[in-house]
């Protein structure tokens, strides 16, 4: 399972429409990107954002295998702080969700 | 004629017999018949005209037509069951919307998210622009204040959603990443009290007083963070250099905003950079030369440890062995000056630039700005120190 694969697993969205699925686990993972930017991410550019979107989408394996992969770009990356907010945001996402019925 | 005598008369039955069972009904249940006034809603309503009031009547003494106590309570209550009308015919619209598919309500909630998280980002970084600002401007007490009030509120409605969450989950690792919800509770409560006290104090004391109440918002400590937030900003400008080379002037910046505080912006950047520069020089000059402020004697008591650090391993440690020695005492050290909480951003990046910089010169092996033993030097580190905590 990808860690995209996985997300979506965790946002409780794989009954709807693989294009939808696939919108919200981006933004998610933006929003997780982008708190995360206050701290350290802001380091990042817009194309070493989407190259992390590439590696979340197609490797299956875990976040910190994926850092240490890339670490020459990745080195600012704090991965316990970037967990911390992905786990944030997915329940904001499902409570709005809940909410919305 | 007579229809509508009859109509009338069973018009009138029916409010008898109305009555009647509403009477009824409080007997037999022990409680009085509900009036308009014991609604909570409808008392909240009250409440809010009443406070509308008197803010219209406050407002309207400094004015050069001053209106009533009266005038202003219908005023008030005119402006507020309009807004009221407003707001129930707006959940009667959305009752009788058509129902949502599940892709709707998935992208209604993503928009709700996206714009609570854009909201949260957007005050951070007005915080931060007006910090910057601030900083090249004189020293304004009120607004200090004005910027801690602005920090609380952030952080209170921050808490606050925090604390929704973790309450409505079961998730484990998400309860376990932050702190217990009764621990959020009680710094919501005195982070409420605080604000209240330094939104009276804005309105009733003078810079003076707001100074000598509130030493520790005019401490070095809190100058020191606004000086962080300015290099928050100035992060970003760095992100063309090298990484090792960006933070450690990153980190030199740093010390050189704080030693321009202390020393109201007259000392350059430069001296900082000596020291690390030279510090395999003789170090006394450096004792004497700095020994009387704060933030360089810690420095030097730092290079000094570091010396005896040297002196113990001289002739057979490389850089890595004298990091992994000198790295947990500049960790406390570091941390307990700074007063910063850990993984904020500066802190990591200042102990790593001060603990990799000493290492690699003590050790004479390794030169400031060689990007990729610095790294070596710093992942075996890390390694080590992943070792040890899953040990």
């Amino acid at each position: 399972m990808t860690f995209k694969e996985k997300l979506i697993k965790d946002l409780e969205i794989t009954d709807l429409a693989p294009k939808t699925q696939e919108k919200i686990a981006n933004k998610i993972l933006d929003l997780a990107f982008n708190a995360t930017i206050g701290d350290v991410v802001r380091e990042f550019s817009p194309e070493e954002k989407k190259d992390m979107h590439k590696y979340l989408d197609k490797s299956a394996l875990d976040l910190q295998e994926i850092i240490t992969l890339h670490k020459d770009k990745l080195s600012h990356f704090n991965k316990k702080n970037f967990e911390k907010n992905l786990n944030y945001f997915i329940h904001k996402f499902r409570k709005n969700y809940e909410k919305s019925t | 004629m007579k229809k509508a005598y009859f109509q009338k008369k069973i018009h009138l039955s029916l409010i008898k017999k109305t009555d009647a069972w509403m009477e009824l009904l409080s007997r037999n249940q022990g409680a009085e018949i509900p009036s308009p006034k014991d609604d909570p809603e409808e008392k909240y309503k009250e409440a809010h005209i009443m406070h509308l009031a008197k803010k219209i009547y406050e407002e309207s003494q400094e004015t050069e037509k001053p209106i009533s106590a009266e005038e202003s309570k219908a005023l008030a209550r005119r402006v507020i069951e309009a807004r009221y009308e407003e707001q129930k015919m707006a959940k009667q619209r959305e009752n009788f919307e058509t129902p949502k598919t599940k892709e709707q309500r998935a992208e209604s909630a993503l928009k709700k998210t996206v714009a609570g998280a854009e909201k949260g980002i957007n005050k951070q970084n007005t915080l931060t622009e007006q910090t910057v600002e601030w900083f090249f401007m004189n020293l304004d007490e009120h607004w200090i204040i004005k910027k801690e009030i602005i920090r609380q509120n952030a952080s209170i409605e921050a808490a606050e959603e925090l604390l929704e969450i973790i309450e409505e989950t079961n998730n484990y690792e998400l309860r376990k990443s932050f702190k217990s919800p009764e621990l959020i509770r009680a710094d919501i409560e005195k982070k409420k009290l605080d604000l209240d006290e330094l939104e009276t104090a804005i309105k009733t004391e003078n810079s003076k007083k707001i100074k000598e109440k509130y030493p520790h918002l005019f401490s070095r400590e809190n100058l020191l963070n606004a000086s962080i937030e300015r290099l928050n900003v100035s992060s970003n400008e760095s992100t063309n250099r090298e990484e090792g080379d960006s933070r450690f002037h990153l980190a030199i910046d740093f010390m050189g905003s704080e030693k321009a505080i202390v020393f109201g912006w007259t000392t350059t950047f430069g001296k900082i950079s000596d020291i690390f520069q030279n510090i395999k020089a003789d170090m006394s000059t450096y004792f004497n030369k700095f020994k009387e402020a704060p933030f360089q004697s810690f420095l030097v008591a730092l290079i000094e440890d570091t010396a005896k650090t040297r002196a113990n391993l001289q002739g057979r440690a490389s850089a890595s062995e004298i990091y992994s020695q000198i790295y947990p005492p500049i960790e406390n050290e570091i941390g307990r000056f700074l007063n910063l909480p850990e993984g904020n951003f500066f802190f990591d990046i200042i102990r790593e630039a001060i603990a990799k910089s000493i290492a690699s010169y003590v050790a004479g092996e390794i030169n400031l700005y060689d990007q990729e033993k610095l790294d070596a030097v710093y992942s075996e580190h890390e390694k080590q120190r992943d070792k040890e905590t899953q040990g």
